[in-house]
């Protein structure tokens, strides 16, 4: 007896925390929400005129109106383009990397596997100073492949890929190599279709990275029409100084696409997080 | 022979397996650490000629108060940011395994934020905490109270407000982390534990912590890791302020290299960056790797 | 060497991303970057009938609304050229230009201050605008014969002024009035110096609604050393001496300590980040000093009833923080845009009676005496300011010094640092800045 209403005193004492937390955790998004659905100027910062004051879309209309200092389609567009073609190329091309580091054996394996380790621990932000410079030289400021090439995370995708890889039993390929199959088959045939959901994890894991990026975008993205989404949105609360609908109807704008892909993808999203945790 | 042109055979397709993702590796992760280093023993400014000064560079950081405010800023945020994020992620993870209803509306909560892009996370809560027109300083206004504290306004606000807006933009992520290294301990632990009559407590201390070694040290080398790199929350939120009391070193880099036009030296303290990373990471991996063994 | 090297790379990329039998994410992209090619090519062709000039700005404030109207207006009023305005954030502004000026993406016309284009000379990257303003037509003896020269390095002419302008003093006529403290003409009614203005403010405290505060500056933002600046050179004492930092003076530390005074007494509000504007406008404060760049932006403000007149005179003798925009062409192969550029600029500093309603002072005489000009409300009544303008120095490093002087001042206003301490590790910093 004592022990069963141990564990319903246990649980009631986590619903409290656990609904208050979150509660607390979803407030600002709420928040957010709310004030992008006011008139432009409205006051949004007193919690209790909140709602007493008349709601509209006329923000968000603000938002969106092309008038060349804003332009929130295009930075989506242009982050939705970085962030697919960049997880497209990290994932397919550290796929076919770890596949050959893991199952060939060729000389200079282990110094291959040291180089890329070393990556893991290269944070891009202490190496944008040179690579602002390259970028220069190679006339590629305020273009997709000066937002696009550097910075991929190469490394994290690698190795990722690599455990699962690893994981494969043996016989299986052994099998294939047996009917006959080329090298290229089997990665086609056995690795790419059984390593596609951990492929996906990783992708929406490195898509979020990518989307989120704020440090390099600012640096190369010079013309408002190159800018992603985290560049331009901070030029919202300048431009807009005495106002917090409008901004936050961009914070909004940006946001749905990320909220969209986190509500179809959940479990994926999950799993991928989870796959870097496990050694 | 047959060995031999086996290893050939295999060392071209491996090639080729590994060329794009070399080449790609090669020129925009690896060229950068040798150019970035070279860069620091020089001086000059992006486009001009750079001329070579050896290892003046090093020496001017030596001496330069703001480099080392910016360093101790930035082990500063590890020391707070590391602590919370454990304790918070691991407490929301449990919360969240503990078959609770509504376990998927917690978890979507919590995770929520990390969705959400850095630079709306700055103006979120810029608008949440600046004083006189943030939300907290008007809401309190209109019951007429008047906001004591500005969380702007000192060193240790200031950090405290970068490390409120960090804990929730990301606490979600290590709380996954958390969560996946909770649900890998196996259930039969916990029933035997209960037929022995330990309690929740002893049961989370003896089981429940020790199986999760390996996922905190994961979270701890990557929150390390996060605050070296931290610049959007400072430059968004704080912008680096008053003074340089919330400039972290990658803020600094980017003032050095972008305002001062000082590519030389702000590639001596990006090298510093890197090579602090590097030791770190190494560091944890070694005793990581040497608790498993 | 550089060039074929880019290209590898983008061959190697392309061959690998066919090669890949690409998903399609990849397709999409790879077609997106094409179109855009396209869409580059197209304009490269119609520009030869209209030239299109890309334009950046640096005003985040209200008076990027005037200068859009502008260009527009410039569009509007011939069909040759058009120009494409981008309004940037003042903070990263330069770093901004800069930058695009040493990657060769500069836009065609910019908008830079006198006192930032020894910074932007050494990039060899500013055109020297002599050659194409007699083929644009332009006419230097129009303008104010001290922007001219302003303007001018090694015999040549840089840059196009537009106007000047400088921080001047903003105040509530109605809480003025009711304190007791206007003249008939509408003047304040103050002892002359420092403390009489304090005392002033003090008399203005007495008599205000509590959540009405006295004075209001940009605590956390440039203002606070625009002031400093101000108040030093009323001292006659120097920002800049034979091309080193005078930072740590005793002219440094009086101006300095009335400032903070000014927090200590609650006379002005401390930690109003850059709010300093709306906290005016929206009469939650009766003086402020700011930038003549408000004065469109007050205005707007229907209920507010202000005036504006020229930094007051605290010490010895009158001086003001000012500096003056203008425009430069950034050097390229396309000469037809520059001479365009040109005109486009001597079209603005023609027109400035339009740039004059966001408050700034127009760079040409004839424009000052244009009836237009004449006709706008409050603008007359600080123009006589730009007498006292005292200028910042020529210095490459003038952005680094200037960030490193405004840190260690902010840090004193928000008591994290002394006065003395402040200043001395401003001039400290300002010195290892220079000595680089």
């Amino acid at each position: 007896m004592s022990n069963i209403k141990r564990i319903i005193d246990s649980k009631i004492v986590g619903y409290i925390i656990g609904y208050a937390l979150a509660v607390i955790m979803f407030a600002p998004i709420l928040w957010m929400l709310i004030a992008a659905l006011k008139q432009p100027g409205s006051t949004v910062t007193v919690l209790g005129e909140l709602f007493t004051t008349k709601f509209s879309l006329e923000s968000f209309k603000a938002v969106l109106k092309p008038d060349g200092t804003a332009m929130m389609w295009r930075w989506t567009w242009n982050s939705v383009i970085v962030g697919v073609v960049q997880t497209a190329i990290t994932v397919l091309f550290s796929s076919w990397a770890a596949f050959a580091v893991s199952r060939i054996q060729f000389k200079g394996k282990t110094f291959i596997f040291a180089l890329i380790l070393v990556g893991m621990m290269v944070p891009v932000e202490s190496i944008v100073v040179p690579l602002f410079d390259m970028i220069t030289e190679f006339g590629w400021t305020n273009s997709y492949n000066a937002l696009i090439w550097p910075g991929m995370m190469l490394p994290l995708a690698f190795l990722i890929l690599k455990q699962f890889i690893d994981q494969l039993p043996n016989e299986l390929l052994e099998a294939a190599k047996i009917d006959g199959a080329n090298i290229f088959v089997i990665w086609w045939k056995m690795i790419w279709p059984l390593s596609k959901s951990s492929m996906a994890a990783v992708s929406i894991f490195i898509f979020i990275q990518s989307w989120n990026n704020l440090l390099w975008p600012l640096l190369v993205a010079q013309e408002t029409s190159m800018m992603t989404l985290p560049v331009g949105i901070p030029t919202f609360q300048s431009i807009f100084a005495t106002d917090l609908a409008v901004p936050m109807a961009s914070n909004v704008l940006a946001s749905i696409p990320a909220i969209l892909v986190f509500l179809l993808f959940q479990r994926h999203i999950i799993k991928g997080i989870s796959m870097t945790g496990i050694k | 022979m047959k060995m031999k042109s086996h290893i050939y055979k295999n060392y071209l397709t491996a090639l080729a397996f590994l060329a794009p993702f070399m080449i790609l590796y090669l020129i925009f992760w690896i060229y950068p650490i040798f150019k970035g280093f070279l860069g620091s023993l020089s001086s000059g400014t992006f486009g001009a000629e750079k001329t070579f000064v050896g290892l003046d560079n090093y020496r001017y950081m030596m001496e330069d108060e703001k480099f080392w405010s910016a360093l101790w800023n930035t082990l500063y945020f590890i020391l707070i940011s590391t602590p919370s994020i454990v304790v918070l992620g691991l407490g929301m993870a449990i919360l969240v395994n503990m078959k609770l209803k509504g376990t998927t509306i917690l978890r979507m909560a919590f995770f929520m934020p990390y969705m959400l892009s850095v630079s709306v996370i700055g103006s979120i809560w810029v608008f949440i905490l600046q004083s006189r027109t943030g939300l907290i300083a008007e809401t309190l206004n209109s019951f007429g109270i008047t906001m004591g504290v500005s969380f702007f306004g000192s060193w240790g606000m200031g950090w405290l407000s970068i490390l409120i807006a960090t804990l929730w933009w990301t606490v979600g992520f290590n709380m996954i982390l958390f969560l996946a290294g909770l649900q890998e301990i196996p259930e039969d632990l916990y029933e035997a534990a209960d037929i022995d009559g330990a309690n929740k407590w002893a049961q989370f201390r003896f089981i429940t912590m020790p199986s999760l070694k390996g996922v905190t040290a994961l979270v701890i080398l990557l929150q390390t890791i996060a605050s070296f790199k931290l610049f959007g929350q400072t430059w968004l939120i704080t912008k680096g302020g008053p003074g340089t009391s919330t400039t972290p070193l990658v803020h600094y880099i980017y003032q050095i290299a972008f305002r001062q036009w000082d590519t030389g030296y702000a590639s001596a303290v990006s090298f510093v960056l890197f090579l602090t990373i590097a030791l770190i990471s190494l560091a944890q991996y070694k005793l990581l790797m040497g608790k498993k063994n | 060497m550089k060039k074929v090297m880019s290209h590898f790379v983008l061959l190697i990329m392309v061959v690998s991303l066919v090669l890949s039998g690409c998903s399609k994410g990849n397709n999409s992209a790879q077609k997106n970057e094409g179109a855009s090619n396209a869409g580059d090519e197209k304009t490269a062709n119609v520009s030869k009938e209209v030239i299109e000039l890309k334009y950046w700005v640096p005003f985040s404030g209200s008076d990027g609304e005037y200068m859009e109207n502008m260009v527009k207006a410039f569009n509007e009023s011939q069909s040759e050229i058009k120009v494409e305005f981008m309004n940037n954030n003042w903070d990263n502004y330069y770093p901004k230009l800069l930058s695009s000026l040493a990657a060769n993406s500069a836009p065609d016309v910019a908008v830079a201050h006198v006192s930032h284009l020894a910074e932007l000379i050494p990039t060899g990257m500013i055109q020297p605008l002599d050659e194409l303003a007699t083929e644009a037509g332009l006419d230097w003896s129009t303008y104010g014969k001290n922007q001219e020269t302003s303007v001018i390095r090694d015999g040549q002419h840089i840059a196009v002024p537009l106007d000047t302008h400088a921080v001047v003093m903003y105040y509530n006529k109605k809480y003025l009035g009711d304190a007791g403290l206007l003249n008939e003409d509408g003047s304040i009614k103050m002892e002359p110096g420092a403390e009489g203005f304090t005392k002033m403010l003090e008399t203005l405290k007495g008599s205000l609604p509590a959540d009405v505060s006295p004075l209001i500056i940009g605590s956390n933002n440039v203002f606070t050393y625009w002031i400093w600046y101000a108040l030093v050179q009323q001292q006659g004492g120097t920002y800049f001496k034979d091309g080193q930092p005078t930072i740590d003076t005793p002219e440094g530390k009086v101006a300095m300590e009335l400032i903070k005074s000014w927090i200590d007494k609650g006379l002005a509000l401390p930690d109003i980040g850059d709010n300093s504007y709306d906290i005016f406008k929206t009469s939650k404060a009766a003086v402020t000093f700011t930038g003549v760049w408000s004065t469109g932006n007050f205005e707007s403000e229907k209920s507010l009833d202000f005036a504006a007149v020229p930094f007051p005179q605290l010490y010895a003798q009158p001086a003001a923080w000012g500096d003056s925009h203008t425009l430069i062409v950034p050097k390229q192969d396309n000469k037809e845009k520059q001479v365009a550029a040109v005109k486009f600029a001597d079209w603005l500093a023609d027109n400035a009676a339009m740039w004059a309603k966001a408050g700034h002072v127009p760079s040409k005489p004839a424009v000052l005496e244009s009836e237009e000009y004449k006709a706008l409300p409050y603008r007359a009544s600080y123009a006589a300011v730009m007498d006292i303008v005292k200028y910042m120095p020529d210095s490459t490093k003038l952005s680094a010094v200037n960030d490193a002087v405004l840190e260690s001042l902010v840090e004193v206003n928000y008591g994290i640092k002394s006065v003395e301490e402040g200043l001395a590790a401003a001039q400290k910093n300002a010195d290892k800045l220079m000595s680089k």
